[in-house]
């Protein structure tokens, strides 16, 4: 077992020369991360050296927190920078990052030490960085999203009036229908499509966030389309009394001129 | 659950959690937009991978095939028209002018999609088809006349009446308009829709695009292109309700397909559409069917916008029309337009004939006071004070009396009367009812203006009573003046605004005082409406004796507005002298009893009377500053001012100075035409003289087009049989003199004439005005005799009616001597020239242009007998007063140059012939040369540079240039041509000829 448990802790400290944590504190940090009736192998499935460096970051030992910064921030602030942040907010978000990770406070530890092995400590550092940033974002602009109007904007100024008034009415019916009919799907499935139209996240993306292949996630982004227009489609067809040569002369009605993307769609409804 | 926080924030982004965690999570992120959008930018700031955001997808609906034909090409045989031109495209389908030509007109052609329904293709064409015809059955001036309908291919056709108009809604954003024009044009509408459905056709998609204005102001409904028969057809009517109407103006029993639209439906619609014209918005807030379902099942009609002008009694009716069961809205569409004409107040009156005189007139102007003085219903009596004097009974009296005179144009007059009225008394009681309210409902107003107020809004009640008791009796001349006399009524608004009241009398305080200020007030308005009537004499006898009274009892502030009257009339009945005299009485009196209205107008009318009627030039000078000071003290009125200004344009315009004319009368017109509206008779008077003025200026094409105008408007508000349609159309005949348009002005002069005759009698003097114009065509067209009779007859009204020394009767005379010289009797003609001269110079200023063409005329008959050196006086004196001159009245200025280069010529003097050629050639920067004048200048020019020997070289090169004229003149240009060629002809051939001359 001690051996077992040296082994580990050369193969962790390997990646980190001249960060020398006790083995004893490593062993106990491993410990208390691994809870009660842990096996050795379970250890084994940790990324071990960035459990190492963690806790060895946490406690202060200026080589580890020198390692930290030359390893992990780079990325973290590459990510951070997507978000467009102005300068200030950049720079006030490396400093609570660093204040949150690094230093402790009398009821806090340093959040480093609850880093708990499972993904690459640079995701979890990173995804941190993240929430702080988006956090900070958030209570500075007083979530002041701008949202689209509705699609009545869409209409061509030069429409000729009585064309113009047949569109919107129509098209406040299929709206009518449409947000029912998105109603009806399964919240996962209006995640999919609010994600994928709304924020414009790609396929892969979203097949991240959900743990699942590309191929799985674009077949579930089908899925959901399709699911919603069939329910579209019934639920106007309802709605207006038309038969199916006359839905789709509607449908070109309120198309025509008119660029119906999904994306607007969604916007306009379920925001 | 809650928002995310950051452990399990961070445990998504890096797949930590449990699937019984991660459906909490997208139940949240399902519901909080906030937190999927915080996920969504860290996982694209985590991973950037930027897909172009919602790219198309299987919803998008695929892009429609073109829904609609290509256009059709022109000259397609549609049915028997062909197809001119593409004017737009609607909902239901696409417009095209076409070309009629069984009928030789041009008609619109309506090819309606049967697809536009959502029906097939069949059974659209059908439906579409039995809507047509249903609609052609439909006949009535405010109904777009349907003359044909057939199918074209898989499209049906309209043919119908092709008119130049604007859609309501257009018409509604052209212009503010007050809420009694909207309810006016609304009442025509609303009668187009009766008869449509007295025919048995509902229309089925009232709404203001279906609403045409024309240019004449006249309103047409169209499009019944979903009206089904009223007569329920079964089966056979098709179930689409909502895929056809418009579903903001439709009446919800409209959206259950299986219950097709009736003549209630009409009226919710109409309703509608009243009401968004009325208020500016929908009476429904809903912006979808289903919520416009349900406020309208709810009866939830927004409130009235806030300081809406709109009376609550006419939203009451229109709300009615609302309601969501048929049965509550009125029981026809001729119920509503009764409603709507008839506000409550009338209804109490109804069945009161007209009766006597005063006592009415007196109840008409007591009953305000009697209302004002019951507190609690103190703003309600306006219009129940208006059905006295314009209710029903009134109105059907005044119609019967119009008719009976049988003239042709009293039933124009009487729908003209109708709608100044109508619109008069309805700002009145708007104006009432404000006044009141601010005092006794809002408590803005201090009482004594109200009162104030009140007395001047009883007195514009008085002068509607008065009116309306003549009309009621009217004979043929009252019925000539009734439009005219029905848009003088003093405008209401004048007795909302403080400045103009307080120049008015104070009150008077003691009862005597009181009684006679009311009873001369009463004369006064019967006066008024006697002269608006034109029966000068009876108001005279009316007006003198309490214009003395008033003088009596020093009254001057009463005796000033009975002394204005008196002159004005006095004037009117042609009795100019008296008139002036009257006036400077009344300006003393307005002075005295500080008048300033009366005063401002009396001045006013001096300019006129002193200046244009007595041709006092320095005079009327004078009393336009007095005007002007006048104006300036009362705050500056528009329409005073707007009054003088076309005064001193008419005086301008008589002493010759026409720019400056044209400037007064363009100014006048601006503010007319913005207080009266573009179409009033009193824009259209001024608009006649700036045509006459833009002649004087030789600007032929605007006077033309003022001309045409002020006919087109003309015949539209006063039917084409009325006098004042001749007037206008006598100066455009004037205006087609000048380019010789001689067949229209002898068509245009005989039929004014006829219609003078046929009004007026043979012996009134605008026949003598009709006869001048159509002597001087008929002469043109050969009929010399012919023309000489009807000078002649001209000559003898003017001196019947005008005496020997007006300048009317002279410039007949001279217009005979014209006639004389060119059927070449010289010496008749020289007679008439010279026995008119000198009187002509003494009246009209030795400077007037009328002075210069006598002279001119006189010079040319004296070149007709070959007397050339006695022309040479004349020619000379013309020129001189031309020249002078910073213009070119009637274009004449060339001509005479040409007359005098001729004579000088004729005279053996090529020298003075040429430097006055010269002149002519260089023209004159306010003088526009024809074509003619053009190619005739360079001949002359030629013979007098040749004959001078002055430049030989440059002669011949002109002789070519005035040759290439004329044969470009045509027919015109044939004799002076042959005159050209043998004067070249006679030339002497140069010593030696070039070779190049030889062929």
């Amino acid at each position: 077992m001690q051996e077992r448990l040296s082994r580990l802790l050369e193969a962790a400290r390997a990646p980190w020369p001249g960060v020398e944590l006790e083995g004893p504190r490593f062993a106990g940090h491993l410990a208390r991360l691994l809870a009660g009736d842990a096996s050795p192998e379970d250890a084994e499935k940790l990324n071990l050296s960035d459990v190492y460096l963690a806790r060895a970051a946490a406690d202060g030992l200026p080589s580890a927190l020198q390692a930290f910064e030359a390893r992990f921030l780079p990325e973290v602030d590459a990510a951070v920078a997507r978000l467009k942040l102005p300068p200030t907010g950049l720079d006030e978000v490396r400093q609570l990052l660093r204040q949150r990770m690094l230093v402790g406070t009398a009821d806090a530890p340093a959040r480093l030490a609850a880093y708990p092995g499972t993904g690459p400590l640079s995701g979890w550092v990173r995804a941190a960085a993240l929430w702080l940033a988006l956090d900070w974002q958030r209570q500075r602009s007083g979530q002041a999203h701008a949202e689209d109007a509705d699609l009545s904007v869409l209409v061509a100024p030069g429409d000729d009036p009585e064309l113009a008034y047949l569109k919107t009415t129509y098209r406040a019916e299929f709206n009518a229908s449409f947000a029912s009919a998105l109603a009806a799907l399964e919240p996962r499935q209006r995640n999919f499509l609010r994600l994928k139209y709304l924020d414009g996240l790609s396929i892969d993306q979203l097949g991240a966030l959900y743990g699942v292949h590309r191929s799985t996630a674009a077949r579930w982004v089908v899925g959901a389309q399709e699911a919603l227009l069939q329910e579209t489609r019934r639920r106007l067809t309802e709605r207006l009394r038309l038969t199916r040569s006359q839905l789709d002369s509607v449908l070109r009605l309120i198309s025509s001129q008119l660029d119906v993307s999904l994306s607007r769609l969604l916007r306009s409804r379920l925001d | 659950m809650a928002c995310l926080d950051e452990s399990t924030f961070v445990e998504l982004l890096v797949g930590g959690l449990s699937p019984a965690r991660a459906a909490e999570v997208d139940a949240h992120l399902d519901t909080c937009p906030t937190c999927r959008r915080m996920v969504a930018d860290a996982l694209r700031a985590q991973a950037p991978d930027d897909g172009p955001p919602g790219e198309a997808t299987a919803l998008t609906p695929p892009r429609p095939a073109r829904a609609e034909e290509p256009p059709l090409e022109k000259g397609t045989a549609v049915g028997r028209y062909l197809v001119l031109e593409r004017l737009g495209s609607g909902g239901m389908g696409v417009v095209y002018s076409a070309y009629d030509p069984e009928l030789d007109r041009r008609v619109a052609l309506k090819l309606l999609r049967a697809d536009a329904l959502g029906l097939e293709a069949e059974e659209g064409r059908a439906h579409l088809l039995r809507e047509a015809q249903a609609m052609a059955r439909v006949s009535h001036p405010h109904v777009v006349p349907i003359y044909d309908v057939g199918t074209f291919g898989q499209q049906v056709f309209l043919a119908m009446e092709l008119v130049e108009a604007q859609t309501l809604r257009q018409w509604l954003k052209a212009a503010p308009r007050p809420w009694w024009q909207v309810l006016a044009l609304f009442l025509d509408a609303g009668r187009g829709l009766a008869a449509a459905h007295a025919a048995g056709v509902v229309h089925g998609d009232f709404k203001p695009e279906n609403l045409l204005v024309g240019q004449d102001g006249r309103v047409r409904v169209t499009d019944f292109g979903l009206a089904r028969s009223a007569n329920p057809q079964g089966e056979e009517t098709p179930g689409t309700a909502v895929a056809g109407g418009t579903p903001a103006y439709m009446a919800p029993e409209q959206l259950d397909p299986d219950s097709p639209p009736d003549a209630r439906s009409d009226q919710f619609a109409f309703c509608v559409a009243l009401y968004e014209a009325l208020h500016g918005e929908r009476p429904f807030a809903a912006s979808t069917v289903r919520e416009l379902l349900t406020d309208i099942r709810a009866g939830r009609v927004r409130p009235a916008p806030r300081g809406s002008p709109v009376p609550p009694w006419l939203r009451r009716v229109v709300v009615r029309g609302l309601s969501v069961s048929p049965m509550d809205r009125h029981g026809s569409m001729d119920a509503l337009l009764d409603a709507l004409q008839h506000d409550p107040a009338a209804r109490w009156k109804r069945g009161l004939r007209v009766a006597g005189g005063a006592a009415l007139l007196l109840a008409a102007v007591g009953i305000t006071h009697a209302v004002h003085s019951r507190r609690e219903r103190a703003c309600a009596g306006a219009e129940e004070a208006v059905a006295t004097v314009w209710g029903p009974a009134q109105q059907g009296a005044i119609q019967s009396a119009f008719l009976a005179t049988g003239k042709p144009f009293a039933n124009a007059a009487w729908r003209r009367v109708r709608r100044t009225l109508d619109a008069y008394t309805a700002a009145w009681v708007t104006t009432r009812t404000t006044a009141c309210e601010a005092t006794r409902v809002r408590g803005e107003q201090p009482e004594d203006i109200l009162a104030r107020r009140m007395h001047c809004l009883d007195g514009r009640l008085a002068e509607v009573a008065a009116l309306t008791q003549l009309f009621a009796r009217a004979d043929a001349g009252t019925v000539e003046l009734a439009a005219r006399a029905a848009e003088a009524l003093p405008p209401v608004e004048r007795c909302s605004d403080l400045t103009a009241l307080s120049a008015r009398e104070p009150l008077p305080v003691d009862a005597a005082a009181r009684a006679r200020a009311e009873s001369l007030r009463h004369t006064l308005v019967r006066a008024r409406a006697l002269k608006a009537a034109g029966k000068y004499a009876e108001a005279v006898a009316l007006l003198e004796p309490a214009a003395l009274a008033a003088k009596e009892a020093k009254d001057h502030h009463g005796a000033a507005d009975a002394l204005l009257l008196l002159g004005e009339l006095r004037e009117e009945a042609g009795d100019p002298r008296k008139a002036e005299a009257t006036l400077f009485e009344a300006v003393w009196a307005a002075e005295a009893g500080r008048n300033d209205v009366a005063a401002a107008r009396a001045w006013t009318a001096l300019v006129r009377t002193s200046g244009v009627v007595l041709e006092q030039y320095a005079l009327a000078w004078r009393w336009k500053e007095r005007a002007d000071a006048a104006i300036e003290r009362l705050g500056g009125d528009a329409v005073l001012r707007a009054q003088l200004q076309a005064r001193l344009g008419a005086l301008l315009f008589v002493q010759g100075r026409y720019t400056e004319a044209a400037e007064q009368q363009e100014a006048a017109l601006a503010r007319l035409e913005q207080t009266y509206g573009p179409d009033s008779l009193e824009a259209t008077d001024v608009r006649l003289e700036l045509g006459s003025t833009r002649l004087a200026q030789a600007r032929q094409e605007e006077g033309l087009k003022l001309f045409e105008q002020v006919l087109d408007t003309r015949r539209k508000s006063l039917g084409p049989d009325h006098p004042d349609v001749a007037r206008a159309q006598l100066d455009l005949a004037y205006a087609h003199w000048g380019p010789r348009n001689v067949q229209q002005v002898e068509e245009l002069s005989r039929t004014a004439l006829e219609i003078f005759e046929r009004a007026l009698g043979p012996e009134h003097p605008a026949v003598a005005s009709a006869l001048n114009p159509l002597a001087a065509a008929v002469q043109q067209l050969g009929r010399d005799e012919e023309a000489l009779r009807l000078q002649k007859r001209a000559l003898g009204i003017a001196l019947k009616v005008e005496g020997p020394d007006s300048s009317g009767t002279l410039i007949t005379v001279g217009n005979l001597g014209t006639l004389l010289a060119r059927m070449g009797r010289a010496q008749e003609a020289l007679e008439h020239y010279q026995s008119t001269l000198v009187p002509l110079e003494q009246r009209l200023g030795s400077q007037h242009p009328h002075v210069a063409l006598l002279l001119r005329g006189t010079g040319r008959v004296h070149m007709l007998t070959k007397h050339y050196k006695e022309a040479l006086p004349y020619f000379l004196r013309a020129q001189a007063i031309l020249e002078a001159r910073e213009d070119d009245p009637y274009g004449y200025l060339t001509g005479t140059w040409l007359d005098l280069g001729e004579a000088w010529l004729e005279l053996k003097q090529p020298r003075k012939a040429a430097e006055v050629l010269e002149r002519a050639l260089a023209g004159s920067p306010y003088s526009k040369q024809s074509p003619g004048e053009k190619a005739r200048v360079r001949f002359a020019l030629a013979r007098a540079l040749w004959d001078a020997d002055l430049d030989r070289a440059r002669a011949l090169r002109l002789a070519e240039e005035a040759r290439a004229m004329f044969v470009d003149l045509g027919e015109r240009g044939r004799k002076p041509l042959a005159d050209l060629e043998a004067w070249r002809a006679r030339l002497p051939r140069p010593a030696s000829v070039p070779a190049a001359r030889a062929h």
